[in-house]
């Protein structure tokens, strides 16, 4: 698992811009799914607050940043669409993960297998864009990471 | 402007009273065991399915969608997971995926989403009123959630119901319910 982490963090894309972009993951769905999710790290490098946008990718024509909320004392689940982006302040961390913020992403054009790449182009306001290739993990796997990484 | 005030304090308390019969509906062991209803639907091979399904074995109900980018791919991998961890007491039990989302969701399209993430899992749809019928029988709650370009996406309970072999409500599962509390469980509804 170690060695994957570190695959991982070599798959983020070099600074050029204000926006570390770590573990960029697409949960795995076979060809045809309607829907699949995408997450990542994003963290403000810089000394003014950067808003995520959104995502261009030739993957799908259409992908939201969504925020799930698993309500547990009714046991039902509400989704919305981050309207208006979101804001990481100078120094923070951002990370779209299982269960909560998430990349929607309608209609993908390719299987998203275990291991496949996937470019994509993360668009910020206060920030250059940043290419970054987005790599297929199965939920087995995800959890996995999500333990190692105390969450 | 007393009168803003009363109608005002009406719409609150009419608004905390709403919200509160909403959330006795969600809540499966508020309501006993009167569960469930008859129905005709069609399952995602074409076939006629009945209530008839959910007699004879212990069965796991669903009820999602598949434009469900988490909760519901994560419902079937945990289920799956969890029986295969109880074994060959595992494999006669049933499970059924009911879509909330019928008008998108034809057997087709549920086949076509099921058969890759699962051998065990049956989805139904039919008639949307006759399929919403039943998600009502089982206290579901869903909604449809407007997104941009006319797109929705569906806001629904996230319980796995387990049922016992003469169909009556057993007992439900949460989302993201702890793995070992999952199991045992299912290990009661089967041993029931």
């Amino acid at each position: 698992m170690r060695a994957l982490a570190f695959a991982l963090t070599l798959l983020a894309t070099p600074a050029l811009s204000e926006v570390r972009v770590d573990s960029p993951l697409l949960r795995t769905v076979p060809t045809g799914a309607p829907v699949a999710a995408g997450y990542v790290s994003l963290t403000n490098k810089g000394n003014d607050p950067v808003t995520f946008t959104g995502v261009d990718a030739a993957l799908a024509e259409r992908i939201e940043i969504h925020e799930m909320v698993a309500t547990e004392a009714s046991d039902m689940m509400r989704m919305r669409e981050v309207e208006d982006g979101l804001v990481i302040a100078p120094g923070e961390t951002v990370r779209l993960a299982p269960d909560g913020l998430h990349l929607m992403i309608f209609a993908p054009k390719a299987e998203i297998a275990e291991g496949s790449i996937h470019p994509m182009v993360l668009l910020f306001d206060g920030a250059e864009p940043v290419e970054v290739e987005f790599e297929g993990i199965s939920l087995m796997k995800l959890r996995e990471l999500g333990r190692e990484r105390g969450s | 402007m007393n009168r803003i005030v009363v109608f005002a304090v009406i719409a609150a308390f009419a608004l905390g009273l709403g919200g509160r019969l909403l959330l006795d509906r969600l809540q499966p062991s508020n309501v006993g065991a009167e569960l469930g209803a008859p129905f005709t639907l069609t399952d995602m091979n074409g076939e006629t399915i009945t209530e008839a399904a959910f007699e004879g074995e212990p069965t796991v109900l669903f009820f999602g969608f598949t434009h469900c980018p988490e909760i519901c791919p994560t419902a079937i991998y945990d289920l799956e997971a969890w029986l295969e961890e109880i074994g060959p007491d595992g494999e006669e039990v049933g499970a059924y995926f009911i879509t909330v989302d019928p008008e998108r969701d034809t057997p087709d399209v549920l086949r076509e989403y099921l058969e890759p993430q699962s051998e065990r899992v049956v989805g139904i749809s039919g008639e949307p009123a006759d399929v919403l019928a039943l998600a009502d029988a089982w206290r579901v709650y869903y909604s449809k959630q407007p997104l941009d370009g006319g797109d929705y996406t569906m806001n629904h309970t996230t319980l796995m119901y387990l049922v016992d072999d003469s169909g009556q409500y057993f007992g439900h599962i949460s989302y993201g319910e702890d793995f070992d509390t999952a199991v045992a469980k299912l290990r009661t509804l089967i041993a029931s």
